[in-house]
C-alpha cells in the first residue's frame, strides 16, 4: 500500500493528541494558531472551541466506559474521584485496542501506583480493579465444551490422583485482601459500606458456567490445592506438596476434606479431566 | 461485487430494521416481535465466546442480520489492523452479513483509538488514501464495503471539496457502497453550513446500499449526533427525498441514549416505512401516467 499522505499525518498527529489534553483547549492561549492552522471554525464556533468538542467527547466516552466495567472502584472512589482517577488512568494508559473492552486492561496495575489514591484504600481497589478486570475477561471468553461424560467414565481411577489434571480456563483464582466478591454483590442491594472491612485474607474462585459469572468462597488450603492443580501437579502429588506445609492437624483435615472439594469443583464445572487420559489408560 | 451499474450495487433491499441493543434482548428474545433485519455493531461480537455469541446465534435464528462496524479506522494514517479485519471476517462468515458497513472517518493515529468517529480533510490526497484501503478491505472480506457519512462538528483548513463531493469520489474511485446516514447530513449541514438537501442529491444514488436515521441532541450552536429521540421532520424531509431518488433501500433507526421500549423503537421504524412505502407509490402512480398504455387511454378519452 502507498504511503500515508503527509498532510493526513501531521492533521491527524497533532489532533490526536489535541484531543486527549486534560484542560480545555480554548483555556490555552497557545494552542489557539496551532488549531487554527487546521481548523476553520464557523460563524457559531472558533477553531479552538470545535476542537474542544470532540476533547470533550473522548472523556465523556472512556470515562462512561469504565464507569460501565467498574461499579466497585467507582463506589469506593466516588463519583468525582473516579472521574479524577478515571482521567489519570487515561493520560498513562491512552485507549489502544478497537474495542472498550480492553479499556481497562491496566486499571488494576494502576491503582497500585495512583498518587491520587485516598489513604486506606489502595488495597481494595487494587482487589475490586482485579476481580472486575476478570468479569470482564470471563463474560466473553471462548466457549469451554463440556466434558465428554463417556470420555471421563474411560478415565482409570488411579489416573484422577497420578495424571495432571485439567482445570477450566474459564476458572480465576483469587487471593484478596478483602471480601471482594462479596462487597461487589452488596453494592447491587445498597449495602455495602462506603470504607472497606478491616483487612484479611480471603480465597476465592471465580468462574464462568451457563454463561452466568459466579464466585465461590474458598479455604486457603483449597485454594493452595487448586494452585498446585493449575501449576500442572496430579492430585495426589498436589496434597502432598500441601501438606508438606501444613500442621499435622491441618493436613489431616485436608485429607479428610479433599473428597468433597473434589466432588464440589467437579459440579461447579472447575475439573475438566485429567491430561492425555489415553496415556492414562496405557499407564494401566 | 454486482457492477456498480447495478441499484443498490446488487444488494438487496431488506426492508426496515432497528439496531439490536442489549435493552431490549428480553423483549425481542421472548416475542420476537416483526421487524424485517437487526443491524449488530460488529466489534461488540467480535469476541470468542460467552453470552453475546449466544444472543447474536439467537438473533440470526429468526432475522437477518447486518454488520455494522465502529473501529476500522479506514480513514487513520496507520497501517490497516490486520487482526481486527481477520476478526471481523471470521464475523461475517458467521452472520452472513450481506454487506459490512463502516464510517468514512478516522478514529486514531499512531497506535492511539480515540473511539470517535473524527472526520477526515476532504482532499484529494485523502480520497486516494482512503479508496486504496477501501479496495484492500472489501478484497480481504469478500463482500461488499459500505461506507457512511459522519456527523461532523468541525471542518479543516485545507479540504478543497464539498463533503458530499467526497463521498462521492471515495465511493467512485473505490467501487463501494454507501451507507447514507440521513441523519448525519442533517447534523453536519446545520454545523458547518451547507445545504442538506444539495448533499442528497449530490451523491451517487446508485451506490446507496442503506440508509441511517436517528435522532439527535442539539446544543444551540451546534448539534450532536447522540441517537437519542426521535427523527425529527426535517430528517423526514430528506429520508423522503433521499428514497426518491435512489428508490427502495434497506434502512435502519439507530436510537443509543435513552434507549426507548422496543414499541416505541418499531413505531420509529413503521414510519420510515410509511414515508419509503408513500415515495414508492407515487413513483409508481407517476410511472403509470407517463406509460405508452395510459398515454392511450388518455388520448382515447378525449373529444
Amino acid at each position: 500500500m502507498s504511503a500515508a499522505p503527509s498532510q493526513l499525518e501531521r492533521v491527524q498527529s497533532f489532533l490526536k493528541d489535541a484531543f486527549q489534553l486534560p484542560r480545555a483547549i480554548p483555556d490555552d492561549p497557545a494552542l489557539a494558531p496551532q488549531i487554527a492552522e487546521h481548523v476553520t471554525g464557523n460563524d457559531r464556533l472558533s477553531p479552538v472551541e470545535q476542537a474542544d468538542i470532540y476533547r470533550r467527547q473522548f472523556f465523556l466516552r472512556h470515562v462512561d466506559a469504565l464507569i460501565e466495567d467498574h461499579a466497585g472502584l467507582v463506589h469506593f472512589l466516588g463519583d468525582d474521584g473516579f472521574e479524577t482517577f478515571a482521567r489519570a488512568y487515561l493520560a498513562k494508559y491512552p485507549p489502544r485496542t478497537p474495542s472498550l473492552r480492553d479499556l481497562g486492561a491496566d486499571i488494576a496495575t494502576f491503582t497500585e501506583t495512583y498518587e491520587g489514591m485516598p489513604e486506606g484504600l489502595r488495597g481494595v481497589c487494587a482487589d475490586m480493579a482485579r476481580y472486575e478486570l476478570a468479569i470482564v475477561d470471563l463474560f466473553d471468553m471462548a466457549d469451554v465444551p463440556p466434558p465428554d461424560a463417556q470420555r471421563l467414565a474411560a478415565v482409570p481411577e488411579a489416573a484422577w490422583l497420578t495424571r495432571p489434571l485439567v482445570l477450566t480456563p474459564l476458572l480465576r483464582l483469587f487471593a484478596f485482601g478483602y471480601p471482594i466478591p462479596d462487597l461487589r454483590m452488596a453494592l447491587k442491594t445498597g449495602e455495602c459500606a462506603k470504607q472497606p472491612p478491616p483487612r484479611e485474607p480471603v480465597y476465592y474462585g471465580v468462574f464462568r458456567k451457563d454463561d452466568m459469572i459466579s464466585f465461590e468462597s474458598l479455604s486457603p488450603e483449597a485454594f493452595e490445592l487448586l494452585q498446585l492443580l493449575r501449576g500442572g501437579r496430579s492430585l495426589a502429588a498436589a496434597c502432598e506438596a500441601l501438606s508438606q506445609s501444613l500442621t499435622d492437624e491441618r493436613a489431616s483435615m485436608v485429607e479428610d476434606d479433599v473428597g468433597s472439594w473434589f466432588q464440589r469443583w467437579a459440579s461447579w464445572g472447575w475439573i475438566l479431566g485429567v491430561d492425555h487420559p489415553s496415556d492414562a489408560k496405557e499407564e494401566q | 461485487m454486482q457492477s456498480s451499474r447495478s441499484p443498490r450495487l446488487g444488494t438487496p433491499d431488506l426492508g426496515i430494521g432497528v439496531g439490536l441493543r442489549v435493552p431490549h434482548y428480553g423483549t425481542v428474545f421472548e416475542a420476537w416481535p416483526k421487524m424485517d433485519w437487526f443491524e449488530i455493531i460488529s466489534e461488540n461480537f467480535m469476541v470468542s465466546g460467552g453470552l453475546p455469541r449466544r444472543n447474536l446465534d439467537r438473533a440470526l435464528s429468526h432475522y437477518p442480520i447486518v454488520q455494522h462496524g465502529v473501529s476500522l479506522s479506514i480513514g487513520t494514517v496507520d497501517p490497516l489492523d490486520r487482526d481486527y479485519l481477520a476478526r471481523l471476517k471470521t464475523l461475517t462468515r458467521h452472520t452472513r452479513t450481506p454487506w459490512v458497513s463502516d464510517h468514512l472517518c478516522w478514529t486514531g493515529a499512531h497506535g492511539t483509538n480515540l473511539h470517535d468517529l473524527l472526520p477526515l480533510p476532504y482532499t484529494e490526497e485523502t480520497v486516494r488514501h482512503v479508496a486504496e484501503r477501501i479496495r484492500v478491505v472489501q478484497d480481504l472480506l469478500e463482500l461488499p464495503f459500505v461506507i457512511e457519512n459522519v456527523s461532523s462538528y468541525l471542518t479543516y483548513t485545507h479540504s478543497t471539496m464539498t463533503e458530499w463531493a467526497f463521498l462521492s469520489a471515495i465511493a467512485d474511485e473505490a467501487d463501494c457502497g454507501i451507507l447514507l446516514d440521513v441523519n448525519n447530513i442533517y447534523v453536519s449541514a446545520f454545523n458547518h453550513g451547507f445545504d442538506a438537501m444539495e448533499y442528497v442529491r449530490g451523491v451517487p444514488h446508485r451506490r446507496v446500499v442503506q440508509y441511517h436515521l436517528a435522532g439527535h441532541t442539539h446544543f444551540g450552536k451546534y448539534i450532536i449526533d447522540t441517537h437519542s429521540g426521535h427523527v425529527i421532520d426535517g430528517v423526514w424531509d430528506l429520508y423522503r427525498k433521499a428514497c426518491e431518488l435512489t428508490g427502495p433501500v434497506s434502512t435502519l433507526i439507530e436510537w443509543d441514549d435513552d434507549i426507548p421500549e422496543f414499541d416505541v423503537l418499531a413505531a420509529e421504524a413503521e414510519k420510515a416505512r410509511a414515508v419509503r412505502d408513500e415515495v414508492v407509490a407515487a413513483q409508481a402512480e407517476n410511472a403509470l401516467k407517463s406509460s405508452p398504455e395510459s398515454d392511450a387511454a388518455a388520448a382515447g378519452a378525449a373529444p
